[in-house]
């Protein structure tokens, strides 16, 4: 049984000045499974927080079916092993961040001792301890990130799921919460995460699922999609007269400095000889792989592409 | 249900910190203060007006800081967001209105009852005795609220705050002239009419049943019967208010 | 909580909604009945003078006078004790206190007063009023001469107010042949007459010849009667003095009993039997029967 289940789920919203419906979702399917890191990336305004909501039961789809743990998502026991982040996170200002996560904690039914134990070490774990009893309002963004992590992990729970939980953190921040999800990944916590930021993604995630305009365009292992063959190598030489590499891509110059761009490996080889041979000096040589900014880009355009030639068919 | 009662404790905190409440608060005491003095301009009603003008003092306030938190008590979390989280839990949102609710009856009695406790001091230094004749009043006054307040919630469910008020205020002030509804049914032309008469009058809350003021201000009886028959009218109308309230809210999309 | 499927939970609140309505519906009905049977008269004792309720209403006057006049219809179709009628003056002064030009107020007032309670005085006393308040308005000054008329039996005094309504513009005409006809039915022919007189006139210059024929038929029969009275009373008065009755007509005329002698409208002579001293309309008469 997945974790999390999307199967041709669709939803419309009511948008603009007269409220038309418009299809935010329109074919969403995905899985993800128990013990997984799950990355569900897309554009702004892709329809991931929709999907989140749909999740959730904040939202009712118009067709098809959302599970968590095999129970609809509109089941309130759904929700029992679930903690979750929402994206800017707003919590009532008049609480301290200790009496939030506590409340939070009530409504989980947790008993008072266990919820005390619990509330101070994740307090700890975020790294609010110093601030944990002032109120809410006077917290800044990271903060409000930190509590929020705080509180969506008060019933330890076995599903994460978190809104874009690195957006307005500052490098430290970051990393804590990087930390964090992976600590909470070697425990054995499924984790789906939405972002668009795909360098997060590769660090972190084991499969990534695509969304654009309402549908999952590429859904794979992230490991799958880079281990692939290197693109490109950068290749960099000193002391050597650029017209005895002449038959190579020459990038750049600068000074005695030759940096070429070379695209097979067997020419790369052949270059080395070449420079060693001419008694220059290889600087560097490094391999530049496909990134999952590269496979989005592809898969994006190939779905215009698709669109625009729908379009072309059309017209003709 | 544990769930529910921490909603609604929290809900208590968050609307008592709201200052409107204070001040709402406070007028009605110095409304109430300023009855004594009033009282001076007439001769020999003093007691009457102190009493009066008191127990509308508690309907009134008590009315205006029902409709005012009941309308901005769901808004304000869907408008924040905060309700998000919330939701998110294993909560239903039947659950959620309820503990809502709960918090916002827990606020008005704690109101009420320190309008109540000043106004009945009042009145016992100015009568000499304790006014227990009193009590079923403010009782009443209170299970009033208790309709007020769950007929904010249903119109809030689904409208905007503004228009939230104003069907509720409409719904109050028709709610204190029911009364006529009973002699239209014998005059509306033709039966539809008369049904549809018939449908509204026991359809609205019949708010005018909770104002035994001037019968208790003259010492008129009230039997037990009576408030018992009134205090069973407010619980099974809030319930079903509430039963509406959450039939709506369910179906409503939290985009 | 009780663990309600999902699929079901809209349903149980529609159940429970049901349940709810009827367990409302039910002590509406108990709170109905006791509300009922509560003495309502009090409530009319401590209802608030018109200048407070003037002042309360903060310049919503007519709005609330609007108000108590449905309560106090509501309250006199449920009247529960004599007494309250006593009251009915209270609220119907306050009502109008509030708002003076409420016409169906002092109408309706007066009417349950007048006629249900029986008390034509009071009626006429809310009349008054409204006439004070509303001079340029006729049916007041018309409802109390009915008062005065049907409950009072005071014709002299209705026909006062019948006169004080003709007086004001705009009157309908028929009233002014209303009050011609109560003078008449009081016996007071002359007064009649002069009004029927002046109503023939009035029609025949406003070229309504309807009117005109009935107020003719009017003026026609007072004129006999009057003539009858007027030679009746000479005649006696001759047959007293000169102990035998005038042989003809014109002999009271020349002794001074008369003026001149009076005509039929349409000219003809009054037939006098100088036998029997008595004179006839010469419609009535016999030899007209021969004819």
């Amino acid at each position: 049984m997945s974790v999390v289940r999307f199967e041709n789920v669709a939803k419309s919203l009511p948008h603009g000045f007269w409220l038309r419906r418009k299809e935010v979702l329109r074919d969403v399917s995905l899985s993800v499974e128990q013990g997984e890191v799950y990355g569900f990336l897309g554009p702004n305004g892709a329809g991931k927080t929709t999907s989140l909501k749909c999740l959730l039961g904040l939202l009712k789809p118009e067709a098809g079916t959302v599970e968590i743990f095999g129970r609809p998502g509109s089941d309130p026991e759904a929700r029992e092993r679930l903690g979750y982040l929402p994206e800017h996170p707003y919590f009532y200002p008049h609480l301290t961040g200790r009496e939030l996560v506590d409340y939070f904690g009530r409504l989980f039914d947790i008993p008072a001792n266990v919820r005390r134990e619990r509330t101070d070490a994740l307090i700890e774990s975020v790294g609010m301890t110093a601030k944990a009893n002032q109120p809410i309002k006077q917290y800044s963004k990271g903060m409000l990130q930190r509590i929020g992590l705080a509180q969506a992990l008060i019933n330890d729970p076995d599903l994460l799921i978190l809104d874009e939980p690195m957006s307005g953190l500052d490098p430290i921040g970051r990393r804590e919460v990087k930390d964090i999800i992976l600590d909470l990944k070697s425990r054995g916590t499924t984790i789906f995460f939405s972002s668009h930021i795909l360098a997060d993604a590769e660090a972190l995630c084991d499969r990534v699922g695509l969304l654009f305009e309402g549908r999952i365009v590429l859904e794979s292992g992230v490991d799958e999609l880079l281990e692939g063959r290197v693109e490109y190598w950068d290749a960099t030489c000193d002391d050597v007269a650029p017209e005895l590499l002449s038959e190579y891509t020459s990038r750049a110059t600068q000074g005695g400095r030759l940096y070429f761009r070379i695209s097979e490996g067997d020419e790369l080889d052949a270059w080395v000889d070449k420079v060693r041979a001419a008694g220059g000096r290889v600087v560097q040589v490094s391999p530049h792989r496909h990134t999952l900014e590269d496979f989005f880009i592809g898969a994006i355009r190939g779905e215009r592409g698709m669109d625009e030639a729908e379009h072309a068919e059309d017209a003709s | 249900m544990g769930r529910v009662w921490a909603i609604a404790t929290h809900t208590f905190k968050e609307a008592v910190r709201d200052r409107i409440l204070v001040l709402f608060l406070i007028f009605a005491i110095a409304m109430m203060a300023g009855s004594t003095v009033l009282s001076w301009l007439t001769v020999g009603s003093e007691l009457k007006i102190v009493t009066d003008l008191g127990l509308g003092a508690i309907a009134i306030f008590g009315t205006a800081i029902a409709i005012f938190i009941g309308i901005t008590l769901v808004h304000k979390e869907v408008e924040k967001k905060t309700i998000y989280a919330v939701l998110a839990k294993p909560v239903s949102r039947t659950q959620f209105l309820i503990g809502k609710y709960f918090g916002l009856m827990l606020t008005l009695a704690v109101v009420t009852g320190l309008m109540a406790t000043f106004y009945l001091a009042l009145v016992w230094w100015k009568a000499g005795a304790f006014p227990s004749h009193l009590l079923a009043a403010i009782l009443l006054t209170y299970m009033e609220l208790s309709i007020i307040t769950a007929v904010a919630l249903v119109f809030s469910s689904f409208t905007t705050p503004m228009l939230a008020a104003v069907f509720t205020v409409a719904v109050y002030i028709v709610g204190h002239l029911t009364w006529g509804f009973a002699n239209f049914v014998n005059l509306a032309p033709g039966a539809g009419t008369q049904y549809l008469v018939t449908f509204l009058y026991y359809a609205l809350p019949d708010l005018e049943t909770f104002n035994i003021r001037s019968r208790v201000v003259h010492g008129l009886p009230v039997t037990g019967g009576y408030v018992l028959d009134a205090v069973g009218y407010a619980l099974a109308y809030t319930a079903g208010m509430l039963a509406l309230t959450a039939i709506l809210f369910r179906r409503r999309d939290l985009t | 909580m009780t663990r309600i499927p999902a699929g079901a939970r809209d349903a149980v609140l529609w159940v429970v909604l049901a349940v709810c309505v009827g367990g409302w519906v039910m002590p509406q009905q108990s709170i109905d009945y006791r509300r009922a049977r509560w003495v309502e008269a009090d409530a009319l004792l401590f209802l608030p003078t018109g200048e407070y309720l003037s002042a309360a209403s903060l310049g919503y006057q007519a709005l609330v006078a609007d108000g108590l006049y449905l309560w106090s219809i509501q309250y006199y179709g449920h009247q529960v004790a004599a007494e309250g009628r006593r009251y009915l003056w209270r609220i119907f002064d306050v009502i109008t206190d509030l708002d003076p030009y409420y016409e169906d107020a002092y109408l309706t007032g007066a009417l349950m007063m007048g006629v249900d309670l029986g008390d034509g005085e009071l009626a006429i006393e809310l009349l008054e009023k409204g006439a004070a308040q509303n001079p340029d308005q006729w049916i007041y000054a018309v409802e109390a001469g009915y008062y005065a008329w049907m409950t009072l039996d005071d014709l002299p005094r209705a026909g006062a107010y019948f006169d004080r309504a003709l007086a004001v513009p705009g009157v309908p005409e028929v009233i002014g042949r209303i009050r011609a006809g109560m003078a008449e039915i009081s016996g007071d022919s002359r007064t009649a007459l002069a009004l029927w007189i002046e109503i023939y006139n009035d029609a025949r210059e406003n070229g309504d010849d309807k009117v005109a024929s009935i107020a003719w038929q009017h003026v026609y029969d007072l004129k006999v009667d009057t003539d009858l009275e007027d030679l009746g009373v000479a005649i006696r008065r001759f047959g007293l003095d000169r102990g035998g009755w005038p042989g003809e007509l014109a002999v009271l005329v020349a002794e001074g009993y008369l003026d001149i002698v009076p005509v039929v409208p349409t000219g003809e002579e009054y037939e006098y039997n100088s036998g029997t001293g008595n004179v006839v309309d010469p419609r009535d008469s016999s030899s007209r029967a021969d004819r």
